[in-house]
């Protein structure tokens, strides 16, 4: 020990030495930090003198106290969400005073740029997007980390798969980066860790047979598991949109990276939050359901149904119902329920110079506007950093979440009733379905189930229990003046254990249809993620010229094991497979995947005038069909600052940047898309093999994209104005898709890779601080931003895919097309055709998106904040109004707006199946542009001259507000909301809507508490 | 300084472990197809034969409601979908609406299991010769049969025979080509089973179990098969070596119902499709067409094949209430016979009728069985026409094979009888109905359109 303590002493004296700045005696500085808008002091300041490790932090006050080595000096001030500041300090200025601004515009922040390596915004070469936890969650509680993203960023286009309770969100980041192979979600990285984002299959679609015959996609309608994480707990999100950044993750970044940091402890005072939520969700928009009257039963029986002897006991029971008030509106009967909110959350953190901490605890519970659906998530995480020296850190956060979520029955049924939306629209207003005293349900005589049984008696449960660890270590290896070697490790777990429940009890109407009446279906899933990653950074510094290495290696394995069992013939009111007649295996899923993958990057940076990197990495999967075979991707940028430049003398124009980025990333195929195999089915007692319908291209590969990136970065007038625009061009290639053989050889698709495809896509954001006075703090920022996806080549015949086929819209795979167009049946000479029979009616993508967001301060304790969203065009496949119109439920359902005599709804009906006239293929697609009012909020500090008069001082900060979530929704979309997925996240597969659970504007109170 | 080498060794070795190779992965939870390909073991060729089974009853349900709404047989209420009701009690069927393919693609993936039970068998030294023969036999009869619904769906658009190849299949042939491939498949089938010795080296469910007895099976398809081309020569000597047998009486009702059949059972199982719950409060069911009960004759015991509900249905696409439903199946087990007795009996009637010299007797004699049988006198004609006694022996054909699978659509294209005459339209969409013209055929699929435009 004594001779490192020798070492130590005579690495000091050469650094001495070599800086040369010897002075006998150092000075001591004093000093008070404040914020620039509230004039109090800000604890927790970083003050460090420039060039030196000399540092320390503000106390409570805002005061500081430092030794300087040198004179003069300069001292750099720093805070996370503040602009850095620096002050010059000398032996004659020994007490300074100085304050901090909000940084709003980012610039200052930190950003990822390689797998063990940070840069500065202002030297960074790619567009990558950030939100802090004061925007992510400051204005509003959104049910999802995912929904408080929205808006919030360029290029990010996303689509909430409807309005139950525990969210559903598909991400997409810059368009379509698969066509179905891939995973078209981004990957979700936190804290290190791989994060599980899978949504869980419960066999819902198989209890209600969405899935039969129509269609194989899932229509479990169950959210991604993102869900699970507490968005309280983060302090920062970062999303490398593209390849061009995301190249770092190599073989599956494809559609991009979610770079998720939860809070950390500082050194100081240890704080307390306490943090309360109280709120209610009601239903946006029940408008499509209408009561029905004696003209439209007339109607309805004689010109649809065919049924004209039916009318007197239709009239009759409707006359009843109209004298008993109960001509219900179904749907509000339905979705009519106001859904309360809480929100409770309480964290402590703080922290001495060795280990600081911060822990939490929250419970979230929400219910839904249809009764018997909720959402409830309780998290305690534990995040601790500690110095083990000077050399080496260490890092632990932990993470156990338990989700509860009842989802109800929404959405798509095939013949069962098993769908509340679906059996609304043909269920007549006057039918009387509620139960009796005995709590009986009547049987619907218009469908296959009674809604409110299915509501009341149905059950669609999943719980989740999961941890989430990550670890990490750094260990400096060599610390020399202008050199340093570190070692950095980090990795962790994500387990989710979840099981499912989906009940349909014996008593329900469709149930007594089928020979076993009671279906349960059980589910049980356990999935390990597991990853770990080292690496060795080297930083050399020669002159104003700094160079940063990186070397390491990656891997990632993933372990999931999945069952459904179901039983059926259910007995005696019982859900216990014990009381099934019949009990069998629906699936059962033992996966296991592997990837390893190597990295180095070389970035150089010059005065941070010029800033280039360049990186590779190469990566292995045992997804890909050759297991063995490393694939590699490429990145490289230059950013270049031209106002550090010398010549730069627009004072104006306090930044201006230049940068350009390419970079390659991979989708991997999906699991099983590798195998030729059999599957087992059962006849009269005995299992038979059954030859697979798949087979795989002998030399399938992975999908490539490569992204090239060009950007300005420009600040105006110290920053009160800032401009970010990006132009970016991504070509996926060598998409891996089905090619679909002719079908009578017995195999309908064969996995190659057969197409190529290109986005093109203009970001751009301007931020401005128009009015910033002690009295009114205001920033806005507007965004704006488009995407064109196109298939550049198609190596198989065009093709039909998703929805519900040609007749009712589906998409289409055809070279010169974006993969987003909407196709339907029969062929009209006016619209394009790209392939026989079919023409083009629609296109589900953007025109562009836009988004303001502003945040005023005003009156030194008030808080005010929105985010308006405006998406322009896009089509959704609305197959709700078509059950609507043949179920005669629609709104207006007797108009004749056209006045050729035939009413609004079945007129509507007919123009789709094409009775005389020929059909309208485009009926039921609609133009989904949105103006939504996301988030608002108004919050108020209680000034610290009031509270500290409270419980002796022990309250340092309160805080009051009221806020709200999408309270403000303006389309002309003809349904609950035009952001809808009756598939869940998929890549091409979505806005198809059919009955979803309809969305909900959500209000809340706060109440925030820090001790 | 050594803390640090100890450091950056293990540092270094934690680096190297984690780039460690991965051991490959294979489908841990279902066989390779490979595995059975070359080799094969009599255990493998076995549960193959079973999934051949397994695969070979899928169009029957797709063939009863599509089939058979086309001609007016049944009407599928299926409140979930109108498309069921539009497109069937339609004029034009558009490709890839996907309950078309239970008649195209299901059968053909039979025909696929059924190409690598040959192949497996070929390639393996695990059998006989003799054993290997009642493979290839029950295989190739299997094939043969399962190649008759696609051709029957697409009709005169011809379909594929040769498809063993995936990335190489044999062109699309006409109705007659396909026809008379598949009939020459089943004597080939024929030449197998009689070289296969005294029994199966496996197991049917579907019963005439051995290789004499699976023989009349394979003969009773060459009848149909013959009847559908024309050959009535060819359909009755077929019929003799077939397991017909025309001693039924009304006492002796059941032997009507000799014939091979598909089994069906609880989960995993697959459910008797055409079982609904007598009476049940639902609208997704299949529904008697109205004309079936106008139709009967007083006194025609297969009325009892029909049963009236007092829980009347409705289905907005086809505009009548649904008011009969199918009456024959007492459990979701039951088992279905997919050629039998009656069809081969009311096959002879038509092919004495309709052979090159008509023998007007022996036709009528057949007829009669399946009249008497049922409760209904002797069918007599003074002056018998070829023509009148197809009628009749329509008519029988209607009631006697009711939905099975589409026999009337079948009997009524292929004796140029598709027509509003012999279709009762009167209670479809419009008054007058808005058109008279049938569906004759389904359109083919986009696949195959594509594959012969791209290869």
């Amino acid at each position: 020990m004594k001779k490192i303590y020798h070492l130590k002493s005579a690495a000091l004296l050469l650094l001495v030495l070599v800086t040369g700045y010897v002075y006998a005696q150092s000075y001591t500085v004093t000093g008070t930090v404040k914020d620039a808008r509230t004039g109090e002091g800000m604890a927790g300041v970083n003050v460090v003198v420039k060039g030196s490790s000399q540092g320390t932090i503000t106390d409570n006050t805002g005061a500081f106290t430092i030794n300087v080595p040198t004179s003069p000096a300069t001292l750099q001030i720093s805070f996370i969400g503040y602009r850095t500041t620096e002050v010059q300090v000398s032996t004659s200025v020994t007490n300074i005073s100085t304050s901090l601004e909000e940084d709003v515009t980012s610039l200052e922040e930190v950003v990822i740029s390689g797998l063990a390596t940070t840069v500065k915004r202002t030297n960074l070469a790619n567009a990558v997007a950030s939100v802090d936890g004061k925007e992510l969650m400051g204005t509003t509680n959104p049910q999802t980390l995912d929904y408080a993203l929205y808006g919030k960023m360029t290029g990010v286009n996303m689509n909430s798969n409807g309005g139950a309770p525990g969210g559903g969100v598909n991400v997409n980041f810059r368009g379509i980066t698969t066509l179905g192979a891939g995973s078209s979600q981004p990957l979700y990285i936190i804290d290190g860790v791989y994060m599980n984002n899978s949504a869980i299959r419960n066999g819902r679609s198989e209890a209600n047979q969405a899935g039969s015959g129509s269609n194989t996609s899932n229509q479990d309608d169950a959210a991604n598991r993102l869900a699970d994480l507490n968005p309280d707990d983060v302090e920062r999100v970062e999303v490398l949109k593209g390849p061009s950044a995301a190249a770092i993750y190599g073989t599956r970044a494809n559609a991009g990276v979610v770079i998720i940091t939860t809070k950390k402890g500082k050194q100081g005072k240890t704080k307390i939050s306490f943090n309360q939520d109280l709120g209610f969700a009601k239903a946006q928009n029940l408008n499509f359901y209408e009561p029905w009257n004696e003209d439209k039963v007339t109607y309805y029986q004689t010109e649809y149904l065919g049924n004209p002897g039916a009318i007197p006991a239709e009239v009759a029971a409707l006359n009843q119902a109209i004298a008993e008030g109960r001509n219900l509106d179904l749907e509000k009967e339905m979705y009519g329920e106001t859904g309360f909110l809480t929100n409770t959350q309480i964290s402590a953190s703080g922290g001495n110079e060795k280990t600081s901490f911060f822990v939490s605890a929250g419970i979230q519970d929400e219910d839904g506007i249809i009764k018997h659906t909720g959402f409830k998530r309780y998290s305690i995480r534990t995040n601790i950093d500690h110095s083990i020296s000077d050399r080496i850190k260490l890092g632990v956060n932990t993470n156990y979440v338990k989700t509860d979520n009842q989802r109800g029955f929404t959405g798509n049924q095939n013949n069962t009733g098993g769908s509340l939306g679906y059996a609304i629209a043909y269920t007549r207003s006057y039918r009387n379905l509620k139960p009796d005293e005995n709590g009986n349900y009547p049987d619907n005589p218009d469908f296959n189930d009674n809604p409110f049984a299915i509501r009341d008696l149905a059950e669609n449960n999943q719980t989740v229990n999961r941890f989430i660890t990550a670890g990490n270590l750094s260990v400096g290896i060599l610390q020399k003046p202008n050199y340093d070697l570190k070692f950095i490790l980090n990795g962790g777990v994500d387990y989710m254990g979840a099981n499912t429940k989906v009940y349909m009890p014996e008593i329900l109407q469709h149930q007594r249809a089928l020979p076993n009446p009671g279906d349960v279906i059980y589910g049980n899933q356990n999935d390990l993620n597991s990853n770990i990653q080292g690496f060795l950074v080297f930083n050399l510094s020669q002159g104003a010229t700094t160079f940063t290495t990186q070397v390491g290696a990656v891997r990632l394995d993933q372990n999931s094991k999945y069952q459904l069992i179901r039983g059926q013939g259910l007995n005696g009111g019982q859900s216990n497979l014990a009381y099934a007649q019949v009990v069998s295996n629906m699936s059962q899923i033992n996966q296991r995947t592997s990837d390893v993958g190597l990295y180095a990057q070389q970035e150089v940076n010059w005065g941070d005038k010029l800033i280039g990197t360049l990186g590779l990495r190469l990566d292995k999967s045992t997804l890909n069909l050759d297991q063995d075979k490393f694939y590699s991707f490429y990145k490289g940028s230059l950013a270049a600052n031209i106002s550090n430049f010398e010549f730069w003398n627009i004072d104006q124009v306090n930044q201006l940047k230049l940068r350009m980025a390419f970079g390659q990333s991979g989708g991997l195929p999906l699991y099983n898309r590798t195998f030729v195999v059999m599957n087992s089915q059962l006849i009269g007692g005995e299992i038979g093999f059954q030859v697979g319908t798949r087979d795989v291209d002998p030399n399938l590969k992975p999908e490539i994209a490569n992204e090239l990136e060009f950007g300005i970065d420009a600040g105006f007038l110290n920053n009160k104005i800032s401009l970010e625009a990006s132009y970016y061009i991504k070509n996926v290639n060598d998409l891996i898709i089905d090619l679909v053989p002719a079908e009578s050889t017995g195999i309908t698709a064969i996995a190659t890779n057969g197409a190529d495809l290109q986005n093109k896509g203009i970001e751009l954001a301007l931020g401005a601080t128009p009015i910033s006075t002690n009295k009114i703090n205001w920033f806005t920022r507007v965004a704006w931003w488009r995407n064109r996806a196109e298939i550049t080549d198609l190596k198989i015949p065009a093709y039909t895919f998703g929805g519900f086929g040609t007749a009712l819209g589906t998409y289409i795979i055809a070279e010169g097309y974006s993969p987003t167009t909407i196709v339907g049946t029969p062929v009209d000479v006016d619209n394009p055709t790209p392939v026989p029979g079919v023409q083009v009616i629609g296109d589900r993508q953007a025109d562009f998106d836009m988004s303001w967001y502003n945040s005023v301060t005003f009156l030194k304790n008030f808080e005010f904040s929105f985010l308006l969203h405006y998406k322009k065009g896009g089509d959704n496949i609305n197959l709700s109004a078509l059950l609507w119109d043949d179920g005669g439920s629609t709104q207006g359902y007797m108009n004749d707006p056209d006045g050729n005599g035939l009413v609004f709804g079945l007129g509507r009906l007919l123009d789709w199946v094409g009775t005389g006239q020929g059909r309208v293929p485009a009926t039921y697609i609609q133009d989904a542009s949105y103006l939504k009012l996301r988030e608002i909020g108004l919050y108020y500090n209680v000034p610290k001259s009031i509270t500290s008069g409270w419980f002796n001082g022990a309250i340092n900060n309160v805080k009051v507000g009221f806020s709200a979530n999408n309270i403000l929704v303006s389309t002309k979309y003809g349904s609950y909301d035009p952001e809808v997925s009756n598939f869940g996240a998929q890549p091409i597969n979505s806005n198809v809507e059919v009955t979803p659970y309809p969305s909900s504007r959500r209000y809340f109170f706060h109440l925030s508490v820090d001790f | 300084m050594k803390i640090k080498v100890i450091i950056l060794s293990i540092s270094l070795v934690i680096l190297t472990q984690t780039a460690c190779e991965i051991e490959p992965v294979v489908d841990p939870d279902n066989p390779t197809l490979a595995g059975v390909l070359t080799n094969a073991s009599k255990a493998q060729l076995r549960v193959l034969v079973t999934g051949l089974e397994a695969r070979s009853r899928g169009y029957f349900e797709n063939a009863t409601e599509m089939f058979g709404s086309f001609a007016r047989e049944v009407a599928p209420f299926f409140a979930s979908d109108p498309r069921f009701g539009n497109d069937w009690y339609g004029t034009t069927t558009y490709p890839d609406f996907f309950a078309s393919n239970g008649t195209y693609l299901t059968p053909y993936l039979a025909v696929k299991q059924a190409n690598i039970l040959i192949q497996s068998v070929n390639n393996t030294s695990a059998v006989t010769a003799e054993e290997a023969a009642g493979y290839i036999g029950f295989a190739k009869t299997m094939k043969a049969y399962q190649l008759l619904w696609p051709l029957m769906q697409q009709y005169q658009n011809g379909i594929r025979i040769d498809v063993e190849q995936t990335l190489n299949p044999g062109p699309i042939v006409d109705y007659s080509t396909a026809l008379a491939a598949i009939r020459s498949l089943l004597d080939e089938a024929k030449t197998d089973l009689q070289a296969a010795g005294s029994s199966f080296d496996f197991n049917l469910t579907m019963g005439f179990s051995s290789p004499a007895e699976f023989l009349k099976v394979n003969r009773a398809i060459a009848a149909r098969a013959a009847l559908y081309a024309e050959d009535f020569t060819g359909a009755l000597t077929a019929l003799n070596e077939s397991f017909m047998d025309m001693a039924v009486t009304p006492g002796t009702r059941e032997k009507m119902y000799i014939g091979p059949v598909h089994v069906y059972g609880n989960s995993p199982d697959v459910e008797n499709p055409l079982f609904y719950i007598k009476d049940a409060p639902t609208n997704t069911i299949l529904i008697v067409h109205p004309s079936m009960i106008d139709d009967l004759l007083p006194g025609d015991e297969r009325a009892e094949k029909f049963f009236q509900r007092t829980n009347i249905v409705n289905y907005g696409p086809i505009p009548f209430p649904g008011e009969y439903q199918d009456n024959r199946w007492e459990t979701n087990s039951d088992p279905i016979p997919f050629i039998r007795n009656e069809e081969l009996i009311l096959i002879k009637a038509e092919a004495e009728a309709r052979k090159a010299s008509p023998d007007f007797a022996a036709a009528f004699a057949a007829i009669n069985v399946v009249r008497n049988t049922w409760g209904l006198a002797d069918y007599t004609d003074g002056t018998p026409t070829v023509d009148e006694t197809i009628e009749e022996i329509l008519f029988q054909r209607r009631y006697s094979l009711w939905a099975e699978a589409g026999h009337r659509w079948i009997d009524l294209r292929r004796t140029g009888r598709l027509d509003a005459a012999h279709v009762d339209l009167t209670y479809d969409r419009g008054d007058p109905p808005s058109s008279t013209e049938l569906i004759s055929q389904v359109a083919r699929r986009a696949s195959e359109t594509n594959w012969d435009e791209n290869n």
